[in-house]
């Protein structure tokens, strides 16, 4: 991504193989419609909290949990959207 | 103290002791065996290890909601005299424990305030009363939440690559401990014996 200081789509991806198990492969397949929370069976509401520490840990960032609803974690490209927003500040 | 007939341990004749404490709660379910990978590899290096059984959780009979946080610094202080360990590795929320003049090497130590938050969160997302099965009081997370990292007097930290803080190594590997279904990772298992090992040797040295 270019002008991006920190990949976000790559941290992203590499959070969704580390957390829910998923393939590289699989991860590396995803684009900006694939579904995630109510598609992915690896991703229930245990492992959204997972999730959501882990990328607060690499991005640096801090996710309010106000801020967490179904739409931001409902495709791939809405997450990556949000964290985006968050890492700009 | 719980009984040391239940403790888990490996290694015990040999000359060499250390003890662990695990990460807490759920995290320690879901890197429990990469631990053991891990002691078994110590054994095989001639370092025996043990398992902290920390009141309220593993094979101790108190209720964890009778529990505070200095019953398991005593806990700490009381296996390593029971033990007699000379180093310490502790894993996660383990680091919060233990400290002093007891040399410690650990593994992706967190602060006491972001488990507390991991733990709301958690609670929040499976609409529960417990923490994740754990029956905690608000004291025990007020203690956890104010406790500070030590810093004990010869301290080694790892963590994994992808974690930005600062550590004396990085190794590849998942973060087991945030995984519903963590397998093994027998690779992060041995880099991780091998670093601790490493180090044990070089205590001993100085």
């Amino acid at each position: 991504m270019s002008g991006e200081t920190v990949d976000v789509d790559a941290c992203i991806r590499s959070v969704l193989v580390d957390i829910l198990g998923i393939s590289r492969e699989r991860a590396a397949s995803f684009d900006d419609d694939t579904g995630l929370f109510g598609t992915l069976p690896e991703l229930d509401s245990m492992a959204v909290a997972s999730l959501l520490t882990e990328i607060e840990d690499r991005l640096g960032i801090m996710i309010d949990d106000d801020d967490v609803d179904g739409e931001m974690l409902e495709t791939f490209g809405r997450l990556k959207d949000f964290a985006r927003a968050k890492v700009a500040g | 103290m719980s009984d040391p007939a239940c403790w888990f341990r490996t290694g015990t004749g040999c000359a060499r002791q250390i003890l662990i404490i695990e990460p807490l709660f759920e995290e320690a379910n879901r890197t429990r065996r990469m631990i053991a990978q891990m002691m078994r590899m110590l054994e095989a290096q001639g370092i025996g290890a043990t398992i902290v059984d920390l009141p309220g959780t593993g094979e101790s009979l108190t209720g964890v909601a009778d529990v505070r946080l200095t019953d398991w610094a005593v806990a700490v202080g009381s296996a390593i005299a029971a033990t007699g360990a000379s180093r310490i590795a502790a894993f996660r929320g383990g680091s919060l424990l233990g400290g002093g003049d007891v040399p410690t090497w650990r593994f992706a130590p967190e602060t006491g305030g972001r488990i507390v938050r991991d733990l709301r969160r958690v609670r929040a997302s499976g609409r529960s009363e417990t923490y994740a099965g754990h029956v905690l009081t608000d004291a025990f997370l007020a203690d956890l939440e104010a406790a500070p990292i030590p810093v004990p007097a010869k301290v080694r930290t790892v963590r994994l690559s992808a974690d930005a803080a600062p550590a004396d190594a990085k190794v590849d590997g998942a973060p087991l401990w945030r995984r519903a279904e963590p397998g093994e990772d027998a690779a992060l298992s041995k880099a991780l014996a091998a670093d601790l090992a490493q180090w044990i040797d070089r205590c001993a040295a100085l």
